[in-house]
């Protein structure tokens, strides 16, 4: 994780992946094989971190350049969760912008379904989803 | 039916208090996978409601994810508030209601969800409901039964899976819905209502076709349930029928070869909504496997019957497998226009309506 940024929302992912592991580890390892050797350069807000794949875990670390690179915002992270923005369309209109070679990114989304997947299937989530709020909340007040 | 009963009929209100309680899981391993649910459907002008209060273990998702099962009074049992609304727009929620923050006791026909509640009083289901996000949909209603329950138990779905049925397909509703600020007064406005218990979990090798037809005038004396179950893939029907009821009375049941079910098209709906809207991020498609309409030809006996309904709108509710953790089962919720025309016991039938129909895929 980058030191000079707040890293809540780094936490919170490292957190969320240890959720997955222990509520849904048939979602956790099939997101591990997905993402076995490949790399992600995330930034979200003003925070950027990597997200890299091992065979048996995925671990959040400080940024550093990568093949596939995503970027985005808190508040278009929540209006997807919220069906207020499907995917697509943050895609098209660069609220979420995503740079990578295709076969990088089809891994990507599969990682991604992976992760949803056991997101829904995971008691804890709702809880980190409240905190995914309140750190939006604190960055730019009440939604 | 010459008028609406505007109060409830002592027999109605007799039956549905001896069948439509509270069942909830019983024990031994048929209790890992049960699942009940109070669904309740207003088909007003201009307004399609409904209002789902379901209750589901959720072993069948712990056995997925390894979770050890709660042991405790309530093992695993997880409440949800299903609100779905269209009044020329989708809006709607999923409030989860984890152990503890609801409540149904077996043996009686009541119930609290976290904000949400359902009580059966004098003969009345009244409903309290209030959901949550940017287009919260909220009301209260009282709605009177118009017709005599019936009972179908144990329907197979599939291998060590039925389910079994209360329906009660014809009331009237007054009271008010707001939805992100729009205020819908209903008085007296067409509402259906059923009841489902079993065990089975969702994926299992089962599909079912399911809708309810209510008549535009009041005056009409018609109102019906049509089902099919069908395997997942939908290559075999395992059962098939056609209620009707007249007036109050359960008047024809047509039932497995005597019914023809066809699907045509596609149903040409440019949106549809997605609940809970988390799990739209893995279905984000824009189409759905719903039909532009569905035929049902009945008869037997003398009697024949035809049957249309042509979806105006769909909804998916989107609900996770429990067979299996990269998959999800989709419940589309198509509301629209349904016509009944035929000749029962010499009688013509005739009826043009609303209807709301569900599909498994």
């Amino acid at each position: 994780m980058n030191s000079s940024a707040d890293p809540g929302i780094g936490r919170l992912l490292e957190d969320s992946l240890e959720c997955l592991e222990r509520e849904a580890p048939g979602c956790h390892a099939r997101m591990c094989q997905h993402m076995s050797g490949h790399a992600l350069d995330l930034t979200i807000g003003r925070q950027r971190m990597s997200l890299r794949g091992e065979p048996r875990r995925l671990t959040v670390g400080p940024a550093h350049d990568a093949p596939v690179r995503v970027r985005t915002e808190l508040a278009t992270i929540l209006a997807i969760l919220g069906g207020e923005l499907p995917i697509r369309e943050a895609v098209r209109d660069d609220h979420l912008e995503v740079q990578g070679p295709i076969d990088r990114l089809l891994i990507l989304h599969a990682a991604l379904a992976d992760y949803v997947h056991g997101a829904v299937r995971s008691p804890s989530f709702p809880a980190l989803l409240t905190r995914l709020r309140s750190l939006h909340q604190r960055e730019t007040g009440p939604i | 039916m010459s008028a609406l009963l505007s109060r409830p009929d002592p027999a109605i209100t007799r039956l549905i208090g001896e069948a439509d309680y509270y069942r909830r899981a019983p024990p031994g391993p048929a209790g890992r996978s049960f699942k009940e649910w109070q669904h309740f459907l207003v088909l007003a002008p201009g307004l399609d409601l409904l209002v789902n209060f379901s209750i589901s273990s959720i072993s069948g998702i712990s056995s997925i994810s390894g979770i050890p099962e709660d042991r405790g009074s309530s093992p695993g049992a997880h409440g949800r508030v299903i609100l779905l609304a269209y009044d020329g727009q989708w809006s709607g929620s999923v409030e989860q209601c984890p152990a503890g923050s609801f409540t149904a006791p077996s043996g009686r026909l009541a119930a609290r969800f976290a904000a949400s509640r359902m009580d059966f009083i004098d003969g009345r289901y009244h409903l309290e409901f209030r959901g949550d996000g940017r287009h919260a949909i909220s009301g209260q209603l009282v709605c009177t039964p118009q017709v005599l329950p019936a009972l179908s138990h144990n329907i197979h779905l599939a291998d060590r899976a039925s389910l079994s049925w209360l329906m009660l397909p014809r009331l009237i509703v007054s009271g008010h819905v707001e939805i992100g600020g729009r205020r819908h007064a209903l008085i007296d406005a067409p509402a259906y209502h059923d009841h489902n218990w079993g065990a089975f979990r969702w994926g299992d090798d089962f599909a079912w076709e399911w809708g309810c037809g209510l008549p535009d005038r009041t005056d009409h004396a018609w109102s019906l349930i049509h089902v099919r179950m069908a395997d997942r893939a939908r290559l075999r029907v395992h059962s098939q029928g056609l209620f009707l009821w007249r007036g109050r009375e359960h008047h024809r049941f047509f039932r497995d070869d005597e019914l023809r079910v066809t699907l045509r098209g596609t149903a040409d709906v440019h949106e549809v909504f997605k609940l809970p809207s988390v799990l739209a991020v893995l279905a984000p498609d824009r189409h759905c496997d719903v039909p532009a309409e569905i035929e049902v030809e009945a008869s037997g006996d003398g009697d024949r019957v035809h049957m249309t309904f042509t979806p105006r709108a769909v909804a998916q509710v989107l609900i996770p497998d429990e067979t299996r953790d990269d998959r999800l089962v989709v419940l589309n919720e198509a509301c629209g226009d349904l016509r009944l025309e035929g000749t029962i016991r010499g009688e013509a039938v005739t009826m043009a309506g609303r209807g709301v129909f569900e599909f498994i895929r």
